[in-house]
């Protein structure tokens, strides 16, 4: 009943660079003799990186409650050697740390894992809001051989089965990690891809080998993404990437979530068995969170009740997401020669008139000056200018939010 | 893990002070004394207890925060020094210039809390360049100690949590040492990083606890009894009142809190229709 669907190589095959002759694009980028890239790929990542917090347009609005389904390719393309040690270990090892990632700054979204080997897909990792039982199935799936061809269709029919019942206000997305360069289909992939659609499913591509025809239709027809990695660092890049919500599709409905903030348990409560580590051997102890309305306990925050289903969450979690509503301002990019700064304003490095530093980074807030480095930094990871909140005028009328 | 300790006499540890100088300090001049001499102090022994140990201090009040040591004007003398001890003179000179320069620098009083999250932020940023300028191969054994003396308004508190969830994700402890009375908001920060938090009674007891609480390394913690931390109050304030909830209705669309169902939000303009019950995703148990 599965028939290899050669569709994708027999179009335009002048298209691809696999083809050509290159399998990647960073092919043509020289190592030098101790193996490492040339900086200018590591620059020219970072470049990218900035471009891309320029463009994420701070008005747009942000569907938060998220439902993310990563389709991992675990077909025998993913034991090629090329990302270190294999693309399979390489991918997990990348996903490790996504989860947990994903779980804190997206703290009431849910994430699934779904697999495809040997012409088929399976799901992993039911929706949940649990990072510890995704990463325990990353764990069993380094165990698993990669073998086969992997199926596009039926993971994307798996992810559609569970995807289409959520409720409207979610944003619902499919993440795939792709190393193979076909795919094998039991039937026609455009009335799969209608149902996403009609579905509202996005569907980003992260390639690990070559640009594919079918892998640029899905991700064009349904707002998505597709990007070939160039190496290992540039591939978390790509993934990272998708930590942050999407631009919220136009027919998401809103509503209100009830949510439970738990009390962090007091050393004389009695000592209570955790609803995460029931399968291990359990210890009692009084340290974790109880549930406030059920007054289950929990190691870890965020956490779905696994009793009365109530999503536990914590307040610092939720203000996490706020950097959306107040999101940090682009810096300008100025010549060192046009400030009169000597050093960088929040890590005190010293500026050089050499290449790396002959362009900073100003605040139009503060007018505080920054190098590259803090400038990357202050907007993707910390959202807070270090010169603004030094600065008792600004600060007063900034992000006082509880 | 396991073999952190002996690392860590190799490489040694940086410590970033960041140190509360609230004009408040004023109001009583012994006692502000005793306060920068301990600090001092403090200072000088971490980077008397070893070669490989670094320093940087970061003061900040309630108009401005500003790097106390390194200094960079004084970068020159530095390099030529050679003895442990000409550098300890050496930073406590420096260490009071430039809290002087500070001190003069901002004469209108306020009654406004200090600005420590942003001496935190350029720490955060601080111990990010020196880890990335000492290689990949070698990881720095690097730690924030806040020193707070004036009470806490509560404001820029979403400032505080970008900065505590930076340090966690960097492994980087913040060690919060309150003076005078409990911050809930400096607990949180040594609960989500993994420092420590405690509260001294007065000035004079501060180089005590700093020696037995705050000069261990983060491996003999591990091995010393200390005081439990007690509980930490993680419920979050409705937009509505500002009161505190432990169980609140959220906007779907930007997360803002409600203690009641509201039929708009207030932040975002979301219309909401009813409110969905929480479904679990249906078990398909004969696909697994
Ligand atoms: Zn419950
Ligand atoms: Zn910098
Ligand atoms: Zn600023
Ligand atoms: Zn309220
Ligand atoms: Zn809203």
């Amino acid at each position: 009943m599965m028939q290899p669907d050669v569709e994708a190589m027999d179009e335009d095959p002048k298209e691809y660079r696999w083809e050509s002759g290159y399998e990647k694009t960073w092919e043509a980028i020289k190592e030098d003799e101790s193996g490492f890239l040339e900086p200018s790929i590591t620059e020219m990542i970072m470049r990218a990186k900035r471009r891309r917090l320029l463009e994420r347009e701070a008005s747009v609005r942000l569907g938060i409650m998220r439902h993310l389904y990563v389709i991992v390719d675990m077909s025998q393309a993913m034991n090629e050697q090329d990302l270190k040690p294999t693309r399979h270990l390489c991918c997990l090892s990348i996903l490790n740390d996504f989860i947990p990632e994903f779980h804190e700054q997206n703290p009431i979204s849910q994430l699934g894992l779904i697999i495809t080997q040997n012409k088929t897909a399976k799901k992993y990792s039911n929706l949940s809001n649990n990072p510890q039982r995704h990463l325990e199935t990353v764990k069993k799936l380094k165990e698993l051989s990669c073998r086969g061809e992997p199926s596009i269709q039926n993971s994307l029919e798996v992810a559609l089965a569970s995807l289409k019942h959520l409720p409207p206000h979610t944003s619902r997305e499919v993440l795939i990690l792709y190393a193979a360069l076909t795919t094998c289909d039991p039937g026609e992939i455009e009335a799969t891809l209608t149902k996403v659609k009609e579905a509202n499913i996005r569907v980003s591509v992260v390639g690990l080998a070559a640009e594919i025809r079918i892998c640029k239709t899905i991700t064009k027809e349904t707002e998505g993404t597709f990007v070939v990695c160039l190496n290992d660092v540039h591939l978390k890049e790509l993934i990272m990437e998708h930590l942050e919500p999407p631009p919220a599709s136009k027919k998401i409905d809103h509503t209100l979530i009830k949510v439970g903030f738990p009390h962090q348990i007091n050393t004389d409560a009695k000592p209570a068995l955790c609803m995460c580590h029931l399968e291990d051997l359990p210890s009692l102890n009084t340290e974790g969170y109880y549930c406030p309305q059920c007054s289950a306990k929990y190691c870890d925050l965020p956490a779905e009740c696994k009793v009365c289903g109530l999503m536990l969450v914590t307040a610092p979690h939720l203000a996490r997401s706020y950097r959306h509503l107040f999101p940090l301002q682009h810096f300008t990019e100025i010549l060192l020669s046009q400030s009169s700064s000597k050093s960088c304003y929040s890590c005190y490095k010293m500026f050089k008139e050499i290449y790396a530093d002959k362009n900073v980074f100003q605040c139009p807030k503060c007018n505080q000056i920054f190098c590259f480095d803090c400038d990357i930094f202050l907007h993707d990871s910390v959202h807070s200018c270090p010169g603004c909140v030094s600065n008792p005028v600004i600060s007063q009328n900034y992000g006082n939010v509880e | 893990m396991a073999s952190t300790s002996a690392s860590d006499s190799e490489e040694g540890c940086l410590l970033v002070i960041i140190l509360d100088v609230h004009p408040c300090l004023a109001s009583n001049e012994g006692e502000a004394e005793v306060y920068l001499n301990t600090v001092t102090a403090f200072a000088n022994l971490h980077l008397a207890s070893s070669g490989a140990n670094r320093l940087a201090i970061i003061a900040a009040n309630h108009a401005q925060s500003c790097y106390l040591y390194p200094d960079q004007s004084h970068e020159e003398v530095e390099r030529q020094i050679d003895g442990r001890l000409e550098l300890l003179s050496h930073v406590d000179k420096i260490l009071h210039e430039n809290l002087k320069k500070m001190m003069v620098t901002t004469t209108i009083f306020t009654q406004s809390e200090s600005l420590i999250v942003g001496a935190l932020g350029r720490a955060l940023t601080y111990v990010r360049r020196i880890e990335s300028e000492d290689g990949l191969n070698k990881k720095i054994n690097a730690r924030i100690l806040v020193i707070k003396v004036s009470t806490d308004a509560g404001g820029q508190y979403l400032n505080y949590v970008n900065m505590y969830l930076t340090a966690q994700k960097m492994r980087l402890p913040v060690d919060m040492c309150v003076i005078g009375s409990d911050c809930g908001l400096l607990q949180q920060g040594a609960d989500i990083t993994g420092g420590l938090y405690y509260k001294v009674n007065s000035v004079d007891k501060l180089m005590q606890s700093l020696m037995m609480i705050f000069m261990p390394n983060l491996d003999s913690r591990r091995r010393l009894a200390l005081p439990p931390s007690g509980s930490v109050d993680y419920r979050a304030a409705c937009f509505c009142h500002r009161s505190l909830v432990d169980m609140a209705h959220v906007c779907s669309n930007c997360l803002s809190v409600y203690c009641k169902a509201v039929p708009l939000c207030s932040t975002c303009n979301a219309l909401f229709g009813m409110e969905m019950p929480i479904r679990k995703p249906p078990k398909k148990k004969k696909n697994d």
